[in-house]
């Protein structure tokens, strides 16, 4: 089968993120290695330094889990798990609460320093300063980890 | 009818008070009085001690996080946020503990655009306070008390205002 153009490949609208789908993010060990329970997802993993130009997420229609934890540069689940967010979830918390959110489909086509293309490549607009604290932690209740991409905590010897 | 507010209660005898468990240790002696305070000294002291400590490890942890330490480019937090995050908490800690109120030491998580949260999650109630890296931008907050949906509090403040909300509504729903 001939390999696509990533060249030809279209923004989605919407409208084609469906209920059943996710979105998926890797998540540092920096980030959840001090967590009490790894389970209970806390706020804090919902945001980045460019957070307020789109936070970057992969969609189930392009990926799966373990396509994003593979684009990451440790992609092994001592260093980073992936965390998965319904569509359905996040469409009702998104309209419940009035959130700004706007969920943008973002293929990224060429590669770059940081990111390799990427069809499920996806940007998660309209989070700020003014609203990350109910957002983050309104978010971080339906987040849950991915299907076995639960990070490993190796007990150290220390 | 207007109740008489002056209008003495009947008083009971002294053969029936009863002694209020909680007051048990009062039996009459100022010496226990001047216990009491000992006490309360001596429990704000170890409560002290133990934020202290609690600032400490937190500050040894955040602080070895190195520039992209969460692989999307995150900044390293500054110190200066973090002890802006300690002076608030020690601010809010010693009115309520003045007050008697206790409530458990948050979590104190670094976030990734270098801001820090404070979070708080309890069976009673959620609070999540984010600290931002820049002295200039606003703190944000944000609580909810469990099953009381009108207790509700989403704020934005300068930091030098924003321990006076925070207080004003832990008092509230505690």
């Amino acid at each position: 089968m001939a390999q696509e153009n990533p060249l030809n490949w279209e923004k989605e609208p919407f409208e084609n993120y469906l209920d059943e789908h996710s979105l998926y993010r890797g998540i540092h060990r920096n980030i959840w290695i001090k967590w009490p329970i790894l389970e209970n997802i806390q706020p804090h993993f919902f945001y980045s330094d460019n957070a307020e130009e789109g936070l970057s997420m992969d969609w189930s229609k392009y990926s799966t889990p373990e396509d994003t934890l593979k684009r990451l540069r440790e992609p092994n689940l001592e260093t980073n798990g992936i965390i998965d967010l319904n569509v359905e979830k996040l469409r009702n918390c998104i309209e419940e609460n009035s959130f700004p959110l706007i969920i943008v489909h973002d293929p990224i086509k060429k590669a770059t320093k940081i990111l390799p293309i990427n069809r499920a490549h996806t940007l998660i607009h309209g989070i700020n300063g003014a609203n990350k604290a109910k957002i983050r932690r309104i978010v971080s209740k339906i987040a849950e980890w991915a299907p076995e991409m639960k990070p490993i905590i190796r007990q150290s010897n220390d | 009818m207007k109740k008489d507010v002056f209008k003495k209660e009947p008083r009971i005898p002294i053969e029936n008070w009863q002694k209020l468990p909680s007051y048990d240790w009062f039996d009459g002696n100022l010496e226990n009085l001047e216990s009491l305070k000992v006490l309360q000294i001596h429990m704000k002291l170890t409560r002290e001690y133990e934020l202290e400590n609690i600032f400490t490890q937190n500050k040894k942890d955040i602080m070895e996080l190195s520039k992209n330490w969460d692989g999307y480019g995150a900044p390293s937090i500054k110190e200066n946020t973090l002890e802006r995050v300690f002076e608030l908490l020690k601010q809010i800690y010693s009115v309520l503990w003045e007050d008697m109120i206790k409530i458990p030491i948050p979590l104190i998580q670094p976030v990734p655009d270098g801001s820090i949260d404070i979070n708080w999650e309890t069976d009673q109630f959620e609070l999540l306070i984010n600290v931002p890296k820049d002295q200039n931008l606003l703190v944000n907050l944000y609580g909810e008390k469990l099953g009381h949906p009108q207790d509700e509090i989403e704020h934005r403040s300068h930091y030098d205002l924003i321990s006076k909300v925070i207080i004003g509504w832990l008092k509230k729903i505690h």
